[in-house]
């Protein structure tokens, strides 16, 4: 049975996926490679457009999202955040 | 009487230094929580944070009440109590209690993982006033913090059980002492040598804590 994901590795998921194709990746593909409802996705993208880690460009009905300097950052230091969080029990 | 605690005079400066380390081993699992909350915006690494900050305060205001404020008594004891003490000691010791109640309780609620800033104010609330409306205000302090505690334990225990770590095992041995160290405490307003053992045993959880910190920190630059 495979482990249930964690918020910050959905995060994770998320932003990776943006990033690989940042400024071209589309809503559906978002919810095809991370493996979320449409619901969870939805969530997901409203905090991460929130706490300023992507960009939603809307163009002829279209919306487009990329990752943002701070997206990066979290990337970057992903793995020292979920160590942290797992060791002291905060995941 | 509200006698606090009971200092032997052999250990009194001693005691200070084991309070500064208390409370800079608290600030820096503090920041760091802080740190990571502005990579991640977890609200849990910011709860953290506040409560390892809260209590940091109480160590450093408690080592500053032991440096400036205690009165001395006769047969090689220094003795705390509310009733000698100034009004700019009342106002530190009941800082101390405030701000180190505080801290636990943000931890315990932490542990918890329930939401909402309204679940908060009562889980933080709630111990103080037990400890304002009590008769015993010391031994309301030391039993109500030694609650919130095993709160933080048992969260530990389950955390271990769950991910096998030895930095979460660690954590687990640190919270155990700081919980026996803080029962030892109670009984440090009869026999001063309760007050030696609360502070070794809380120096052994502080310094566990801190291994577990700089354990946790070189695997994520390897």
């Amino acid at each position: 049975m495979n482990k249930k994901r964690t918020r910050l590795e959905v995060i994770h998921d998320i932003l990776n996926v943006v990033r690989e194709k940042s400024g071209k990746i589309k809503p559906t593909h978002i919810l095809y490679k991370s493996n979320l409802s449409h619901q969870m996705m939805e969530e997901y993208l409203h905090e991460l457009l929130e706490k300023g880690f992507i960009v939603e460009k809307s163009a002829d009905k279209n919306k487009t999202y990329s990752i943002t300097g701070k997206g990066l950052t979290y990337l970057q230091k992903y793995r020292s955040i979920i160590e942290f969080t797992e060791s002291f029990g905060l995941s | 009487m509200t006698q606090l605690y009971i200092i032997p005079r052999w250990f009194f400066g001693i005691d200070v230094a084991f309070e500064i380390i208390f409370g800079l081993v608290a600030l820096v699992v503090a920041l760091y929580c802080l740190h990571v909350y502005r990579l991640c915006y977890q609200r849990e690494c910011r709860l953290f944070g506040f409560g390892f900050v809260s209590i940091s305060l109480a160590y450093f205001l408690w080592s500053f009440i032991n440096v400036f404020i205690v009165s001395r008594l006769t047969e090689g004891n220094l003795v705390l109590n509310l009733e000698s003490l100034s009004r700019l000691g009342a106002l530190g010791v009941y800082g101390h209690i405030l701000l180190l109640t505080l801290g636990l309780a943000t931890l315990a609620y932490t542990t918890l993982r329930v939401g909402g800033y309204r679940s908060y104010l009562l889980f933080a609330t709630l111990p103080l006033l037990v400890i304002i409306f009590s008769f015993q205000k010391a031994l309301a302090f030391y039993f109500v913090s030694s609650f919130l505690l095993l709160f933080v334990v048992i969260h530990y225990w389950i955390e271990y059980r769950r991910v096998r770590k030895q930095t979460t095992f660690l954590l687990l041995a640190a919270f155990i002492f700081i919980l026996i160290g803080n029962l030892s405490f109670t009984l440090a307003a009869w026999q001063n040598i309760n007050y030696v053992t609360g502070h070794a045993l809380e120096l052994a959880g502080y310094v566990l804590i801190l291994i577990s910190f700089i354990i946790t920190l070189k695997k994520t630059r390897t």
